[in-house]
């Protein structure tokens, strides 16, 4: 079957009109090569895998009364455990995405289905509390260690310097307060 | 016989009673035949504890199933080894089991105090006949807490239930008792420590006195924490060894708790410093073994290790409640004396460093509880019920580990006392060093991911502070006294058996570490249904279904299927999986087959299996490295054993310590 542009050429003995500027023959070029690095890509990507069942099962909970993840549940006729990994499976090949089959065992059987609580609302709680106590544990042993290090050299300076009046030794006590200042510069 | 276990647990209710009172009214009033009366309570009371055990030992040894213990835990089929271990498979007989070893404990503590810490001693007693009483009235008073429990003549069983398939297994034979010697340990100190408290005598004699208790309830934690990991591993079958569930993580809270008070009494003994500190995380260590066998028996969480029933957890509840306000009444009225002149020489010091360490410690253990409690804070907040499981603790988890690691690096690095910058940077030249090349190295191996390429260098960079510690000292030796470099490692080690002893447990950490890393990071995992002659790989290696064997015993049906192993071509070993069912039980279960090798575990399960038509599903796991975290437990084993070793110099040390303090209390 004859093209449109094949019916231009041979009844009006034109050449087709989209080809014969040199901006159009670009595109024309353009459009074959990313075909054929399309064509070339395509070889090379293997086919999209199904992801394995461990990108559920990790994520939900066995609901037989093991309080295992369902991936590590212990027992091996488990009731609940085996049909769910089953219809894991069939979805996974069904191309549902992991995250849509986790939605789906969240709304038929609550949060507490999820190994993890989400991190929204009070559940951050959990997520954030153990950070936030670690660092105020590290604030706190900053302070309280720099404060007895301070209470240590003040203990120092009272017992082994003896006071010096400033007048005795003007020279070196000037010379001391400027290494000081110049330590803090 | 059950009639004799009964009675010596009704005697041990009323001895403990009399134990909890008599000292108390000997201290009291001055009267030492009282206090005397209660150290013989304790000798009497560890009598009858021994009896009543060997009255359960003997009706699960003699098949005697008119006790309701021995008809629910054991069979006529079952072996000798797993008979005797049935005696903490179930809830009462590891009440009794508690009882004792704490029995035991007591004893041997009050014999080794016959002559010293005098003050302390009837309080002592008092507090651990406390602990005793509540757990023999538990038996005595709560039937399904009773392990003498009689089955009526009619309805006693010809045959028991059998024990549990998953117990089955010799570290179940091990795995509880280690256990519950690291929990009951940890009273020793937590007795010594209300004494001290009451008495106040609070210096750190009780640390000292105690030392070796404290070192060895944690030596048994980390025994059984990793024997029972070991249990979850060979046994499971899903290929891994901690799926944090709670009852484990009861069981890891002490030992976090427990390893910060190891580290933190060492600056109340250089400093004299901390000393409410160690006094909560001893509190807490105490508080945490009591609350690990409250999770396993209350019912409010569930898990495949716990059980749960009738009224025990509001019995410990309650019995929590009244140690927690005990102790920290007492605590809290004893602060004043408590205080210490807190100083740190510089603020650069390995005490800092040890300071850093508790509060990591303590905060993954405040995570791992906040992770157990956090569905039942949720529920009575929000009324929606969540779970936490792996996901969020090893999100958690593994971050603070790592900064723990880095710490442990860094602490042998810096000098009690006093440290500069540049004294900190010049002792971080070599380590750092290796650090950098262990990094290069796996990175031009092949290795990728954040968390295992952190967690290698700084595995390296622990190892190597540790050698240098190591050899530093071994080559001062050598040089001072001519010895042989072998031989002055060796006479180093001896001469310092708690230093080094701590150096040796850091270097079974690293290698446990190399194990948790390289088996959950570069794990792979496989399943595929198989027929005679058919193969199938997993990380390189290929399995091959050699032969089906299938038969029945009295008590269950066995499946097992023989693979053989290769890799590239080349014959490496068979592995035969096997799949039961326990006809009594109406439970299946599955023994797992491994292939081991330093480098690798080839871990493989049978989960079903067609007699009909061979036809065999099967899962199969490579599991770098794993087998480092066994041997990692064992040199953590063998460095606590050094740490703990009688080290001559320090006990005449302790004795002059003791024998001027009595004069002084003479005067």
């Amino acid at each position: 079957m004859k093209g449109r542009l094949d019916y231009m050429k041979s009844e009006n003995g034109l050449r087709p009109r989209g080809l014969r500027s040199g901006r159009p023959r670009f595109w024309a070029l353009a459009l074959v090569c990313l075909v054929s690095s399309l064509a070339l890509l395509a070889t090379a990507i293997p086919a999209v895998a199904v992801p394995p069942v461990s990108s559920v099962s990790d994520k939900i909970m066995c609901l037989c009364g093991c309080n295992s993840v369902l991936s590590v549940c212990p027992h091996p006729d488990c009731s609940w455990g085996i049909p769910a990994k089953e219809d894991i499976k069939q979805q996974l090949e069904a191309g549902t995405a992991p995250d849509a089959i986790i939605a789906q065992y969240v709304s038929k059987y609550g949060e507490q289905v999820l190994a993890a609580p989400t991190k929204r609302g009070f559940n951050m709680v959990v997520w954030v509390l153990p950070f936030a106590m670690l660092l105020i544990g590290a604030v706190a042993i900053f302070l309280l260690a720099r404060t007895w290090a301070v209470r240590r050299s003040a203990t120092e300076e009272s017992a082994l310097v003896v006071p010096v009046p400033v007048e005795d030794h003007p020279d070196e006590m000037v010379r001391r307060m400027e290494d000081e200042l110049k330590r803090f510069d | 016989m059950n009639q004799i276990g009964y009675t010596a647990l009704l005697l041990a209710v009323a001895i403990s009673a009399y134990g909890v009172v008599a000292p108390l009214v000997g201290a009291r009033t001055g009267r030492r035949e009282f206090i005397k009366s209660g150290e013989r309570a304790v000798y009497a009371l560890a009598a009858v504890v021994i009896v009543a055990s060997a009255c359960l030992l003997y009706a699960l040894i003699t098949r005697d199933f008119s006790n309701e213990y021995v008809a629910s835990y054991t069979s006529r089929e079952l072996g000798w080894a797993y008979t005797v271990s049935s005696f903490w498979a179930g809830n009462s007989g590891s009440l009794l089991l508690w009882v004792v070893i704490l029995g035991a404990f007591q004893a041997i503590a009050v014999y080794q105090n016959r002559h010293k810490n005098r003050e302390l001693i009837p309080y002592v007693i008092s507090i651990l006949m406390s602990i005793v009483l509540f757990f023999s009235l538990l038996m005595v008073f709560l039937p399904e807490a009773n392990p003498f429990k009689v089955i009526p003549p009619g309805s006693v069983p010809a045959n028991g239930m059998g024990l549990n398939p998953m117990l089955e297994n010799p570290g179940m034979v091990i795995h509880p008792v280690t256990l519950y010697l690291g929990y009951v340990g940890f009273s020793i100190p937590f007795a010594f420590a209300m004494a001290a408290l009451i008495t106040k005598r609070l210096g750190d004699f009780w640390i000292r006195s105690t030392r070796r208790w404290t070192l060895l309830a944690w030596l048994f934690l980390t025994l059984g924490n990793l024997v029972g990991a070991w249990w979850a591993y060979v046994t499971l079958g899903w290929g891994g060894y901690w799926a944090w569930d709670p009852v484990e993580n009861a069981s890891l809270l002490p030992w976090l708790t427990g390893t910060a008070f190891l580290h933190s009494v060492m600056i109340q003994e250089k400093k004299d410093m901390l000393k409410v500190w160690n006094m909560v995380l001893i509190i807490l260590t105490f508080m945490l073994t009591i609350f690990g066998t409250f999770l396993t028996r209350s019912g409010i969480i569930q898990s495949v290790h716990s059980f749960s029933s009738g009224r025990m957890g509001e019995m410990f509840l309650l019995f929590m409640g009244l140690v927690l306000a005990f102790s920290l009444t007492l605590l809290f009225n004893r602060l004043d004396l408590l205080k210490s002149r807190n100083e740190l020489d510089s603020f650069i010091s390995r005490e800092s460093t040890f300071l850093l360490n508790n509060l990591i410690l303590v905060g993954m253990a405040f995570t791992v509880v906040l992770g157990v409690l956090f569905p039942i804070l949720s529920e009575a907040v929000t009324g929606n019920k969540v779970t936490v499981g792996p996901p969020f603790f090893n999100t958690v988890m593994v971050p603070l580990g790592l900064l723990l690691l880095f710490v442990t690096g860094v602490c042998p690095l810096i000098a009690w006392r006093r440290a500069t910058f540049s004294n900190l940077l010049k002792n971080l030249i070599y380590p750092v060093v290796t650090a950098a090349v262990a990094f290069v190295a796996l990175f031009a191996l092949g290795v990728r991911g954040f968390y295992p390429l952190l967690s290698y260098t700084l595995s390296a960079f622990v190892l190597a502070t540790v050698c240098l510690e190591f050899g530093r000292g071994a080559w001062v030796r050598h040089q001072m006294q001519q010895e042989n470099v072998a031989k002055a490692l060796v006479g180093l080690t001896w001469r310092n058996k708690r230093r080094y002893g701590g150096y040796i447990v850091h270097i079974g950490v690293v290698l446990l570490l190399v194990g948790v890393t390289g088996s959950s990071a570069f794990k792979v995992k496989a399943d595929q249904v198989l027929t005679k002659g058919q193969s199938m790989t997993v990380g390189g290696y290929e399995l091959t279904y050699d032969s089906f064997n299938s038969y029945d015993t009295n008590e269950k049906s066995v499946g097992q299927v023989t693979f053989t192993l290769k890799k590239d071509g080349q014959f490496l070993g068979t592995v035969t999986p096997v799949k039961e069912y326990y006809f009594n039980k109406d439970q299946a279960w599955t023994r797992v087959d491994r292939h081991t090798t330093l480098a690798r575990d080839v871990y493989v399960s049978l989960l079903e299996y067609s007699t009909d038509t061979g036809e065999a599903k099967v899962e199969a796991f490579v599991n770098p490295l794993i087998s480092w975290m066994w041997i990692g437990g064992f040199v953590m084993a063998f460095g606590g054993i050094v740490a703990l070793w009688p080290d001559g110099r320090d006990q005449r040390r302790l004795a002059a310590r003791y024998e001027r303090q009595a004069r002084l209390h003479e005067v």
